[in-house]
């Protein structure tokens, strides 16, 4: 029987179909506490608890989703009850928070909203390298050996430009400037990405290296991407491509995670060398099977099972949803990664999610 | 159409704000809708047609290829934004009563949700279509969305959600609205809505983009 690591390696790094179909899944953050009250172990305390107790076949380091603003650190609370908190962060983005429950925040307010203010305060600190980002390194070498030892395919994660510029100047002022001011944007992300391959290069020789990179860069919402092809081509294609070659030069694949309709991107998504596309979000109208036609099996998938039909907890909606997209996979030899298409909510009953992994153990095979 | 509106109407649609404005390229250093709004206004045509034959063409322009998914994000925000400074010539005159809006169209994301930029993006579009938004906000309680439809009377009503986990709130939020208005148009949208569950609601429409919106309200108002 193959390893996880195998499995995925196999998928991800190799393009090819293994025994079995990887698995994998992401959580919003009330979804374990409430199937605690299903019955869900006390010890599973988390979305980190959950890879082991579900047996994924990937796992993460904790802490390597570094700090890359430039004020590092900083998070000045302005207000606070007992629902949300409204702080400043380190691009001075002021934001209100929920504290107990998931979802992006409410945006209060950007400071980094031009040139000349990202240049005069926000540019210089992400220049030279900061091991401090990484927070408790002792903690997080010990998390990379305690994880690597095992037979699960371990990753680093974190975002990349686009999310990053939209955390940074606010979705109005990154899009508007992606026409007014393109020229920003380009030293933008290229400071940025930089700064990404400067860090994670220190860190790959001071702690090790993955097995591979996990990077959520969501570029579309439910109808449509945020911006045009040719706009992604000419301002985010270019840094895609560098920091991927960076991950491939050190021979770790790489997982891309969007939300919304990302179709229009494919062919550059395949050109920067992404080697996994994640999450495929099926109400957006996104088929698995049609991205592999359409790439002709040279990306891995992971996702595309719509979270709609789990929220009915209703195990006929929940079989039609996964059963003719699991024979699609196994028809067309689709390397492919079982997993919702996006995060499952607390809507979703433990009972459906069990019965869910029940389906992909009795179908999830080549 | 008087050339000189047609010029304004090309110019919210293809996002050009003013002379200075670098963008689109191949219209650098002409005017935009800002001086051409006001250009139009010394040249003796009514602020009304400036804003039903030109700022609201070009807005609904860029609408329909917005729906078609012909242009972007980036694109309506430009287009907003180019109509705005058109609009800034054209507004003192609602206070006199020589330039009349549609309607009063009322917007907020419901209870438990922070997100904003597909509210705003239908309030730009909305009021590119000539009508006055009134905007909630965020994470607006029942009682608040209530208290602007009686301050409002006649008003239609809209409700975001981008959340599976808030789109129980916006069920809520409809009941208890019902309960005063049982006959308020209340169009709903947000990624993870459906038509379904826009009908299971009790929301009077339910639209997958902005433009839907627009033609739902223009709909009403005829």
């Amino acid at each position: 029987m193959q390893t996880s690591r195998e499995i995925i390696n196999a998928i991800i790094r190799d393009k090819q179909c293994p025994e079995r179909m990887g698995l994998h899944e992401h959580y919003w953050a009330e979804t374990i506490g409430e199937w605690h009250k299903q019955g869900l172990p006390a010890y599973v305390k988390d979305g980190a608890d959950a890879p082991w107790y579900f047996n994924y076949d990937l796992n993460w380091v904790d802490g390597t989703w570094f700090d890359s603003s430039p004020i590092r650190g900083q998070n000045i609370v302005l207000e606070e009850n007992d629902d949300t908190v409204i702080s400043i962060n380190g691009w001075g983005n002021k934001s209100r928070n929920w504290k107990k429950r998931s979802g992006t925040p409410e945006h209060l307010g950007f400071d980094c909203t031009s040139a000349e203010i990202w240049r005069a305060k926000y540019r210089e600190p992400l220049l030279s390298l900061d091991p401090a980002r990484f927070g408790d390194l002792q903690k997080l070498k010990n998390d990379y050996k305690r994880k690597m030892s095992t037979d699960r395919w371990i990753y680093y994660s974190n975002v990349l430009v686009s999310e990053i510029l939209r955390g940074a100047l606010g979705d109005v002022v990154m899009l508007e400037s992606m026409y007014m001011d393109p020229d920003w944007i380009k030293d933008f992300n290229d400071v940025l990405t930089n700064h990404l391959i400067m860090h994670y290069d220190w860190l790959f020789r001071e702690v090790g290296k993955p097995d591979g990179m996990f990077i959520y860069e969501d570029m579309g919402y439910t109808g449509a991407p945020f911006f045009s092809p040719e706009l992604q081509r000419e301002l985010i294609f270019p840094y895609h491509k560098r920091f991927i070659g960076f991950c491939h030069d050190n021979g770790l694949p790489l997982v891309m995670h969007s939300c919304g309709k990302i179709r229009p991107f494919l062919q550059s998504i395949f050109d920067a060398g992404v080697d996994c596309l994640q999450v495929l979000e099926a109400k957006a109208g996104q088929h698995v099977a049609e991205f592999a036609e359409a790439a002709g099996n040279k990306l891995a998938y992971m996702g595309n099972l719509n979270i709609r039909a789990y929220e009915t907890n209703d195990r006929a909606k929940l079989e039609a949803e996964i059963l003719p997209k699991l024979d699609t996979v196994r028809k067309n030899r689709i390397p492919y990664v079982f997993h919702s298409d996006h995060s499952i909510p607390a809507s979703v009953s433990l009972a459906t999610y069990e019965y869910s992994l029940h389906l992909f153990k009795r179908y999830g095979y080549y | 159409m008087n050339e000189l509106l047609e010029k304004i109407a090309i110019c919210v649609e293809r996002g050009k704000i003013n002379v200075s404005s670098p963008y689109p390229p191949d219209l650098k250093g002409q005017e935009g809708a800002d001086e051409l709004s006001k250009k139009a206004l010394d040249s003796g045509i009514p602020p009304q047609d400036i804003l039903n034959n030109a700022l609201i063409v070009g807005m609904q322009k860029i609408g329909v290829k917005f729906r078609d998914n012909k242009v972007f994000v980036p694109d309506v925000l430009m287009a907003a934004k180019a109509m705005s400074m058109g609009m800034k010539h054209i507004k003192p005159f609602f206070a006199s009563g020589a330039v009349k809006r549609k309607g009063v169209f009322v917007i907020g994301t419901v209870a438990g949700d922070l997100h904003d930029i597909g509210k705003n993006l239908v309030s730009m579009m909305i009021e590119g279509a000539g009508w006055e938004i009134i905007d909630l906000g965020v994470d607006v309680p029942n009682e608040k969305f209530v208290k602007a439809l009686d301050e409002h009377p006649g008003c239609i009503l809209g409700l975001s959600a981008l959340l599976t986990t808030t789109m129980v709130n916006m069920e809520k939020a409809v009941k208890s609205i019902r309960e005063k208005y049982p006959k308020l148009p209340i169009l709903v949208g947000g990624a993870p809505l459906t038509k379904e569950f826009a009908e299971k609601i009790g929301a009077s429409y339910y639209s997958p983009d902005p433009q839907g919106a627009v033609e739902y309200l223009a709909k009403i108002a005829a």
